[in-house]
């Protein structure tokens, strides 16, 4: 019973946004079991879908402590060493201020405060381009 | 509020409660935060350092002034040297060094007690109207 449960709350969806781009909402609590799994299904979806950026969106995360973040930066760079690109959105004011408090930088990860910001950059990065429908008859 | 400190998860639990209370008291959402944050780094260190041992939650009310106190007490090997634990970056494992010197950062008060052999007592306090 309790095992069922736990596997309920263990599941990662990573989503395909869009060709070559990945998102992958980060919730709850993450501790060693679930960053371990987080990074290895990442690194597998990266492979089976060649994608170039991923996404990973920690808005509803519990906390960000020195050893969550410290699990982020290794999910990073492991994108990275797949030749992937990772962008972290979802940094809300709390979490923000709590990470400069605590003395954590982020470094060169790439970050945005929205997940909507991080999807406009992803589409930079991918050279893709978002127009209006009418602006573009105009144009 | 008590929370033993046995497996990983208990930390979880610590965030939830003291997330709660700090919410109940009256501290903002970012505020509630970073105090779930730093019980977090005590838990842990509790839980990866300690492997056992205890948080408590407590109300602050002095004199009208109230607050939050979260005391993290274990009897684990406890801190050589505590002034180099306080500094940024010094860890006995591979982790970021940060979760002592970060907690007292995040908190308006901090006292640590440790002793080679007998344990650690870790109190931090937020107060509200700070
Ligand atoms: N409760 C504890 N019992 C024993 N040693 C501790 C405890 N908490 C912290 N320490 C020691 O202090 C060091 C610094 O702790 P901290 O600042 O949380 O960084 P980190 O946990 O990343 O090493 C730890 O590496 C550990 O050696
Ligand atoms: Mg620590």
């Amino acid at each position: 019973m309790v095992k069922k449960k736990e596997a309920l709350i263990d599941v990662n969806p990573i989503h395909v946004v869009w060709e070559g781009i990945l998102l992958l909402p980060v919730y709850g609590v993450i501790d060693s079991k679930r960053g371990q799994d987080i990074m290895e299904s990442m690194l597998e979806k990266i492979v089976d879908t060649q994608s170039k950026v991923i996404i990973l969106d920690i808005l509803g995360v519990a906390t960000v402590d020195s050893a969550v973040a410290n699990h982020l930066i290794k999910i990073t760079q492991a994108t990275k060493l797949m030749g992937a690109d990772c962008i972290i959105s979802g940094i809300s004011p709390a979490i923000a201020q709590t990470l400069v408090s605590l003395g954590i930088s982020l470094g060169d990860v790439e970050t945005q405060a929205t997940l909507k910001d991080a999807l406009e950059n992803a589409f930079k990065m991918m050279d893709l381009k978002v127009i209006e429908t009418n602006q573009a008859v105009v144009g | 509020m008590h929370i033993k400190i046995i497996e990983e998860t208990d930390i979880a639990k610590v965030v939830q409660d003291v997330m709660i209370a700090a919410s109940e008291i009256g501290f903002n959402k970012t505020k509630q935060f970073i105090i779930a944050t730093a019980a977090s780094e005590l838990a842990r260190n509790i839980f990866v350092y300690a492997r056992k041992g205890d948080i408590y939650i407590k109300d602050l009310n002095v004199n009208g002034r109230k607050g939050l106190e979260i005391i993290a007490e274990d009897q684990g090997p406890g801190i050589a040297n505590v002034k180099l634990a306080l500094e940024d970056n010094y860890s006995t494992t591979e982790s970021l060094g940060i979760g002592l010197p970060g907690t007292k950062r995040l908190m308006d008060e901090f006292k640590i007690e440790s002793e080679v052999g007998k344990g650690t007592r870790i109190n931090i306090k937020k107060w509200l109207d700070l």
